[in-house]
């Protein structure tokens, strides 16, 4: 018995400091970060457009990056989710359905800045979109569309099959099932699939390079079709390219960058877990 | 209402129906004892088919309620007991059979004995109907005590009129059906308490033991 | 206790003729021909893997959504055959409906699970959904535990709740042939006995079909009982005889729980 209990006393031990391990880097990071930048936080830092790069506010950076954001959900929410719900509700599982596992499970695996020149190639150079938001947005999306489609489709594999039984034997139709019944079910696991993509959108940085950063940019963008700055170039820029920028400066840049990502992901996890909560589903 | 309440409510309505008829014959030979007119006795022949019947549905009656209700603890008792005093009421009507055809060759006056002895069945087989329907123990257990004064009279009376053949069975008759009454009583007291007072020694004994 | 011994066959509602159903290459169900009259609680019995499911879910064409199943001859409802090219199979799922053995309610509200199977058959009158939903909520005796939280997940109810709310889902689109597959199979005791005493009171307005691995509760419940073995229908007859006097050697072998 004694021996039993110090083994388990043992293993509990490690778990906890493996535990621990994952955690503290992470809260560190963020600590560290809070700590040399919040001195910079402030109204004038936050919400104006700065004349320079080196100081100033960071109002245009912070609006061009929840802006390329919104585009890129615009564009690939829609498509990863019907893509997952094909996938998951119309196919039969032949010789298509695994081209199409294959194709994004190798999408996922390629490097980022793979999907900078691709959208460069495409979007901007062949479909004369011009180096803009929209250009960005294409780019950034097909980037996270296997994400989306992946997480999208474990959650409406998730959906039980009770319940789409219970739905035809009602008389419903194929579509009136998908619709009013599990894609409404999967909402919290599709939710969570663009949580994690829109913290990798606001992140990103080599798709957006070469297809809808600016480096420098002394106004907002107006439309889809201008350049912006973004948080993540920003702070690329100012680390590496540009002289004479204090640590004060970009830790405050990185200090917001982090802070967009959080708010954005807080924002969603709320989103779900009302959504959860009124399903009666608890995840 | 549950299903088992309805199955039994029904087997019930059945059982009403054969004591119904039971207690009406009983009562014809009483009357026709009593009056020393034996006119009315053709009934008592009359319901046998009747009586026969009713038992045969009772019986498949509880049958498919055992089947497919399972009944359990004081539904169960009731129903068990219901097939067991089932017979017990069918050997009535043959009883009163017999003390009918008795009666025919006798020829008045009839001793009073066996008019106080009729009387005393009547109420005895009227009471263990009342017990029975009501699922009254204490009545029940009333009945079986009056069984011995009964056997006394009925031994008397055999004493008495041993010469008079139609006399003595017609007595002996009643007697047995005294005794399917107290039959009919001990089910009762199983039905309502659960306890079995068949086969003790002495009355006191066997209501002893269904004192709680 | 009513002795029934013979099958009222004056109103047929269903009809089987003939039935062969194939998963791949087996052979599920086998020259199945069986009638089931109105207003009458018709149970199938039979151990696992004799195909009284797979016949429950013929009568309703759920088996539409295996693939690999292919069904000769023909079913009738209302002498209309089912398996018909212009047969609509959602009308025919809103005429005939099912209950499934696991309660299976949508994570939606109580109100909208009801109001589910109506509002996809076409009907936006608010004031008539709202009383199809109390009606139905009603006939299942669920009313009154959840008249004043309509707008809460189906997903809090208990689990006999939560399948007399299915039951209820099923009443809302007016079927006249409720089909059930183990309604209380993974229920508690009282909840199953409130359940049976619902399909009882089911009867007198729907066509019943109960598939049953409880021979107990074809028993208690059933007016006909229809016992299947190895994809073969063995015996129909009323309830009362099988088990009492069953015709076939094996129903009896069944019942009296010496198989195999």
């Amino acid at each position: 018995m004694v021996k039993t209990k110090i083994y388990n006393l043992i293993g509990y031990t490690i778990i906890g400091f493996l535990c621990v391990s994952t955690i503290l880097p992470i809260i560190a990071m963020i600590l560290f970060i809070f700590s040399k930048g919040i001195s910079r936080i402030n109204y004038e830092f936050l919400f104006t457009v700065s004349s320079s790069m080196e100081t100033g506010g960071i109002f245009a950076p912070i609006y061009g990056t929840i802006f390329l954001t919104f585009i890129t959900m615009l564009i690939a929410v829609p498509i990863g989710v019907m893509s997952a719900t094909y996938m998951s509700e119309y196919t039969k599982k032949g010789k298509l359905f695994y081209l199409l596992e294959l194709t994004i499970v190798n999408l996922a695996g390629i490097p980022s800045v793979v999907y900078g020149l691709f959208g460069l190639g495409i979007f901007v150079l062949l479909l004369k979109i011009g180096i803009s938001i929209l250009a960005g947005a294409l780019t950034m999306g097909v980037l996270i569309l296997p994400l989306i489609i992946t997480v999208s489709y474990q959650s409406l594999q998730a959906v039980s099959e009770n319940i789409r039984e219970a739905s035809y034997a009602l008389g419903a139709s194929r579509l009136q099932t998908v619709v009013k019944v599990i894609l409404p079910t999967a909402t919290p696991g599709i939710l969570t699939g663009i949580i994690l993509a829109t913290a990798r959108v606001a992140g990103e940085t080599a798709p957006i390079l070469f297809t809808a950063a600016a480096y420098y940019l002394p106004s907002l963008p107006s439309s889809v079709f201008d350049k912006t700055m973004l948080l993540s170039y920003h702070l690329f820029a100012i680390s590496t390219q540009v002289v004479g920028v204090s640590d004060e400066q970009k830790y405050g840049v990185t200090f917001v960058l982090i802070s967009v990502v959080l708010i954005l992901n807080l924002l969603a996890i709320l989103i779900r877990d009302k959504i959860s909560k009124k399903l009666g589903v608890h995840k | 209402m549950l299903k088992v309440e309805k199955s039994v409510l029904e087997l019930r309505k059945t059982l009403e129906e054969m004591t119904d008829i039971v207690i009406s014959i009983v009562d014809t030979i009483r009357t026709c004892i009593k009056k020393e007119n034996f006119e009315t006795l053709e009934f008592v022949f009359q319901q046998d088919r009747h009586i026969d019947d009713l038992e045969k549905k009772i019986d498949q009656q509880a049958v498919a309620l055992l089947a497919l209700i399972n009944p359990m603890a004081s539904d169960l008792r009731f129903v068990f007991s219901v097939v067991k005093l089932n017979s017990d009421l069918e050997r009535i009507g043959d009883e009163c059979k017999n003390v009918a055809k008795e009666l025919k060759t006798l020829e008045p006056p009839i001793p009073e004995d066996l008019k106080i002895l009729a009387d005393k069945v009547y109420e005895m087989v009227k009471d263990a109907v009342n017990a029975l329907l009501n699922q009254n123990s204490a009545l029940a257990q009333e009945i079986i005590l009056k069984d011995d004064e009964v056997d006394k009279l009925e031994y008397s009376i055999q004493k008495k009129y041993s010469n008079s053949i139609g006399i003595a069975f017609a007595a002996k008759a009643l007697e047995r059906i005294a005794d399917h009454t107290t039959n009919i009583s001990e089910n009762v007291v199983f039905a309502t308490e659960g306890i079995d007072i068949r086969h003790e020694n002495s009355i006191m004994n066997r209501l002893g033991k269904s004192d709680k | 206790m009513s002795i029934n011994n013979k099958i009222n066959v004056e109103q047929i509602k269903l009809s089987v003729e003939n039935l062969d159903l194939f998963y791949g290459n087996n052979h599920a169900l086998k020259k199945i021909n069986i009638q089931i009259p109105a207003n009458q609680i018709t149970a199938f019995i039979g151990p696992s893997g004799c195909g009284k499911s797979s016949l429950l879910k013929c009568l309703n064409r759920m088996n539409d959504l295996i693939s690999n199943i292919k069904i000769t001859g023909q079913i009738t409802v209302d002498n209309e055959n089912i398996y018909d090219r212009k047969q609509d199979v959602t009308q025919l799922r809103r005429k005939v409906g099912m209950v499934f053995q696991k309660p299976n309610p949508f994570p939606k509200s109580i109100f909208d699970n009801v109001a589910y199977g109506i509002r996809i058959a076409g009907i936006k009158d608010k004031e008539k959904i709202n009383n199809i939903v109390e009606n139905s909520l009603k006939r299942v005796g669920l009313w009154k535990e959840v008249e004043n939280r309509l707008q809460d997940s189906a997903m809090s109810l208990s689990g006999g709740q939560a399948q007399r709310l299915c039951i209820a889902r099923t009443i809302a689109t007016h079927p006249d042939v409720i089909l059930m597959d183990e309604p209380t199979s993974a229920l508690d005791p009282i909840s199953t006995q409130v359940i049976e005493e619902l399909i009882l009171e089911l009867k007198e307005s729907y066509t019943v079909v109960i598939v049953t691995h409880n021979m107990q509760q074809a028993a208690r419940i059933s007016d006909i009982t229809s016992f299947f073995y190895l994809g073969e229908l063995v015996e129909v007859n009323p309830t009362n005889k099988i088990f009492t006097t069953p015709e076939n050697k094996l129903t009896e072998k069944y019942i009296t729980g010496r198989f195999g």
